[in-house]
């Protein structure tokens, strides 16, 4: 049984999450700030940690710099804030993801189980690198059985979803406009427009991303095209 | 230094006297200077001459030759023997009667004596006949025959021979003065003049004529300024400055043996000796000399001490005892300076008139005739000083009380008239100042006029020359000031338009303005002070209410998250009562609009205020279209939405933040989303226009749409009054945000129920167009 530790002030929401993810089979431990959380961690065996950044005493931030100076066990910041400022400091500290208060429980789930999942894979797993297996992060795309999994998770997509996205994380990080995966994909000139492209991405965001508006794989470039973020 | 302690009036007083006294002692020196017989020819002479190099000496020495001459001449006619020989033999006449007789020297002064001539202590016929014995006299004209003293005398006709006897005695009586007179001279009495004088026959007889027998020729070259002439040379041996102009021909005259062994020599003892008319000039000279240096001396003296008593003055004047920042002005100080002028030019026009008339009848009781122009030209001089010293010590007073110019009528006259001035309106000031213009134009162009036509008759050349230049100058103040005016204006004016284009920031920099446009500018620029403390109050208070927003937002949003959670938990709980169920799903509803609501608010105020990074790069319009057409697509058809689009077929470059155009779309699209009709189509459409890129969006509302276009986009508006919908209200006002943020325009039409949302971009040429 994996164990989480919930780090909140807010004595409801740990609840709240204890009974969610109680209710997925995990084991949560629970503190209400962050010296309390740093001795927990000391005193457990945790697998996982939840953090809210708004605490007394050690706030969410400090917190995660004091766990990531000897564990490297996925955090989950958990913030109010929801400014892109505070985002990118979280992310930049060593914490492996950010949610936003008020967040959709079933989301916080299923975030926890991705992390979990890919923290453990990473650990365990070594799968063989071959030149037909594509992996960006979390995102595994294996060629020679048209397989893609995400977070060890296998996700089922159509042949034209399945060529779009292998298009992206074959040339992870390059940006693809839709007449450019439109040209490679269907192997016709892109004349007049057509939303089939950005519909199909929007599918394959549905299918791949955990919150397709706050996509981890498939980002979109505003104005610009798509592309599958280098990690 | 020590400072005495005499007080100012009597140091006022001594300094007067003093002045005085050296105004006296250089109109001194001046006439020492003026009426010596060397005035005039500088001061070099004082150094370079003596008086043997003089013209009087010359001319001395010139009457001395005659007179050596004369002696030349009488010494063989009278003399033998160094004696005076009574028996020499002078002249013969033949009377009517037919009688020839011979007069010695004896017998024509005796003749003479008889007659009541004789000669004085100065060697010159005096007395003569009584009128009685006149007539008695022997009136008859004997026939010269002959006169030794003049052998050449030749009759012309004849009359010419006839002489009377009292006649020719007279001339020989003047003969033996003269020779008289040479040889007391020169002989008798020692000279400083010394001659030799020789002829030789060509037997070698000398004849040898001299007051210097015992010295040789040598030392009396040596006595100083010597003259030696030889019949067999051309040259002359001197060391004169002027050579007698009469010596060569008189040398040649009296050669009775025409050859050319003859010899003159002259010298002069320049330390003379001898008390003679040379040493008496020689004295004289000197005392001019000295007279001359020291009239120089004095008029130095005087004037040096007329300025040092005129500084003084200067400095003194006005003070008093005691308050040393005190001015005392006289009574006659009030007067204004041009007053001041006038009586100076009719004190100075009083003395012209005193000198013309009265004051030379005066001096005439005084100073003999030859020194009276002189003396009225001094008396001129010291009247035009002494007034010219009392205006300018009551202009110093003045000057130090600060009043020269403040009491001056013009400048009274000008305070009078500059208010009155000041008071006309603007165009009557600018009319009066042009009208002056030209006046001061038109006065020195037909001062120009007048002077140039006049030009011959004026003594001063090219004195027309004058009101042309002060014309030019007075053309170039003009433009000066105008061009200056123009700059300064031209400057307030860029300083507004710079301010108006949202530089409140901006100062206008009043250096060298002049005064008006100085106050101008300072006006303006604390005018621009005050907008950019307001302008950035008015940021300062806007990120006060957007942080404001954002932490009541935080501090909503956790007691939130705990709501949202707990319905969800309750709704997990497997209530069967559809009551408890609909409740659950208000809840639900209400609690996911008070997320979206919170979130809004954030952004919205964030929008609005500004407080927003943006990352401006090109993106392309049609294929952010395509991408929000994706995304919304499906939705759409949740709700039976069609979207037609009509997209150019190239790219439409703008510039701008993708992310929060993405916003702005998405916006515009969930906008459509909620409030379409079922059932209709929502157009999207991009077009390219006058160099802008349009995204506009139009649908059908599903309620009618009784309010204004720009009420729409005002915070918490919508569509539906009874708000009963989803929506905060806030997402056309922060789609507009952002727009605008972006440097794009938003635009909200309704036609009736027709919805239609436009924002425009200014499209990017970019080297990556297509």
């Amino acid at each position: 049984m994996q164990t989480i530790l919930v780090c909140d002030d807010d004595k409801q929401i740990v609840e709240a999450i204890d009974i969610y993810l109680t209710g997925e089979g995990f084991r949560v431990i629970k503190a209400y700030d962050g010296y309390e959380a740093l001795e927990l961690l000391e005193n457990n065996q945790v697998d996982l940690m939840v953090v809210d950044v708004m605490m007394p005493g050690l706030d969410g931030i400090r917190t995660t710099l004091k766990v990531r100076e000897t564990s490297s066990i996925p955090i989950i910041i958990l913030s109010a804030k929801s400014e892109d400022n505070d985002k990118i400091l979280g992310l930049n500290i060593g914490a492996d993801d950010y949610i936003s208060k008020p967040f959709n429980p079933l989301e916080l789930v299923a975030r926890v189980k991705s992390h979990l999942r890919r923290y453990t894979q990473l650990g365990n797993l070594t799968t063989p690198s071959t030149d037909t297996v594509y992996k960006c992060g979390g995102l595994q795309i294996n060629d020679d059985n048209k397989e893609v999994m995400v977070d060890g998770e296998l996700i089922r997509l159509t042949p034209i979803e399945y060529n779009i996205l292998l298009l992206l994380v074959k040339n992870a990080g390059k940006v693809f406009s839709i007449d450019e995966i439109y040209e490679q994909i269907w192997n016709e000139e892109a004349i007049g427009a057509d939303n089939t492209v950005a519909v199909h991405i929007r599918h394959i965001r549905e299918k791949i991303e955990i919150n397709p508006r706050e996509p981890r794989y498939l980002k979109v470039v505003w104005g610009v095209g798509y592309k599958i973020e280098k990690q | 230094m020590k400072r005495s302690h005499l007080p100012i009036s009597i140091k006022k007083q001594t300094v007067i006297f003093l002045h005085l006294l050296f105004l006296c002692l250089s109109f001194a020196g001046i006439t020492f200077i003026i009426f010596n017989p060397n005035y005039g020819r500088g001061l070099n002479w004082l150094q370079e001459e003596d008086y043997a190099d003089t013209h009087s000496f010359s001319r001395r020495l010139e009457a001395d030759v005659d007179n050596v001459f004369r002696y030349v001449r009488y010494k063989d006619l009278l003399e033998l023997d160094g004696e005076v020989n009574l028996d020499a033999e002078m002249f013969c006449v033949t009377y009517n009667s037919g009688i020839t007789k011979i007069y010695t020297l004896g017998e024509a002064v005796s003749y003479a004596r008889r007659l009541g001539y004789y000669l004085n202590d100065d060697f010159v016929v005096a007395g003569g006949p009584d009128v009685h014995e006149w007539e008695s006299h022997d009136l008859s004209s004997p026939y010269v025959e002959w006169k030794t003293y003049a052998p050449d005398e030749v009759s012309q006709g004849p009359g010419d021979a006839l002489s009377s006897l009292e006649e020719l005695s007279l001339q020989v009586l003047n003969m033996l003065g003269d020779y008289y007179q040479v040889r007391y001279d020169y002989i008798d009495k020692p000279s400083n003049l010394y001659f030799r004088v020789s002829y030789m026959d060509d037997m070698g007889n000398e004849l040898l004529y001299t007051n210097a027998e015992r010295r040789s020729n040598e030392e009396l070259r040596q006595l100083g300024r010597y003259l030696y002439i030889s019949g067999n040379s051309l040259f002359v041996e001197s060391n004169l400055r002027y050579i007698p102009e009469n010596i060569i021909s008189l040398l040649s005259n009296n050669n009775r043996y025409g050859n050319q062994d003859y010899y003159i020599l002259l010298a002069v003892d320049i330390s003379f000796p001898n008390p003679d008319p040379y040493a008496e000039a020689q004295e004289g000279y000197l005392r001019t000399r000295t007279e001359y240096i020291s009239g120089a001396v004095m008029f130095l003296l005087g004037a040096v001490g007329l300025l040092i008593t005129l500084v003084l003055m200067a400095l003194l004047t006005g003070h008093v005892d005691g308050d040393r920042t005190k001015i005392v002005r006289h009574y006659y100080d009030e007067l204004p300076l041009e007053c001041l002028f006038l009586l100076c030019l009719i004190a100075l026009w009083l003395a012209h008139l005193a000198l013309e008339s009265i004051i030379p009848r005066v001096i005439r009781l005084i100073i003999s005739d030859s020194y009276q122009d002189y003396a009225r030209k001094m008396i001129r001089y010291i009247l035009i000083w002494l007034i010219l010293l009392f205006a300018g010590l009551s202009m110093l007073r003045n000057y130090k009380a600060h009043m020269l110019w403040k009491g001056s009528l013009l400048y009274r006259g000008l305070h009078r008239i500059l208010p009155a001035i000041a008071g006309l309106s603007i165009p009557l000031r600018f009319t009066a100042a042009f009208l002056g213009y030209l006046f001061a134009d038109a006065c020195l162009l037909s001062g120009f006029y007048f002077l140039y036509s006049q030009r011959d008759s004026l003594g001063i050349p090219y004195l027309y020359l004058v009101p042309l230049l002060v014309l030019t100058a007075f053309q170039v103040w003009v433009y000066l000031m105008l061009y200056r005016s123009r700059a300064e204006s031209q400057k307030i004016a860029d300083g507004i338009l710079k301010m108006s284009a949202g530089g409140p920031g901006y100062k206008i920099d009043p250096e060298g303005f002049s005064e008006p446009a100085e106050r101008v500018s300072q006006a303006l620029n604390s005018l621009s002070d005050g907008l950019e403390a307001a302008l950035s109050e008015q940021v300062k208070s806007e990120r006060l209410k957007a942080d404001l927003i954002t932490n009541v937002s935080h501090d909503i949003k956790t007691p939130l998250t705990s709501i949202i959670n707990y319905v969800d938990l309750l709704k997990r709980e497997q209530i069967n009562d559809p009551k408890i169920q609909g409740y659950l799903e208000v809840l639900d509803q209400k609690s996911q609009r008070l997320k979206t609501l919170t979130e809004d608010l954030v952004e919205a105020s964030k929008a609005s205020s500004g407080n927003i990074k943006l990352e401006i790069s090109e993106i392309n319009l049609v294929e952010l279209v395509q991408q929000a057409d994706g995304e919304f697509e499906e939705r759409f058809a949740v709700r039976h939405l069609n979207l037609v689009s009509t997209l150019p077929d190239e790219d439409v470059l703008i510039a701008a933040d993708g992310r929060r155009m993405w916003r702005v779309l998405e916006n515009l699209y969930n906008n459509a989303f909620k409030y379409a009709m079922e059932n209709s189509r929502i157009y999207v459409e991009v077009e390219k226009r006058d160099g802008f890129a349009y995204f506009t969006i139009k649908n059908v509302s599903a309620n009618p749409l009784n309010i204004n276009a720009d009420e729409l986009t005002e915070r918490f508006v919508r569509g539906d009054v009874a708000r009963t919908t989803e929506g905060s209200g806030l997402g056309l006002s922060i789609a507009k945000s952002l727009t605008q943020l972006q440097g794009g325009s938003f635009e909200i039409y309704i036609d009736g129920d027709l919805f239609k949302a436009q924002v425009g971009f200014p499209i990017q040429k970019s080297a990556t167009h297509k």
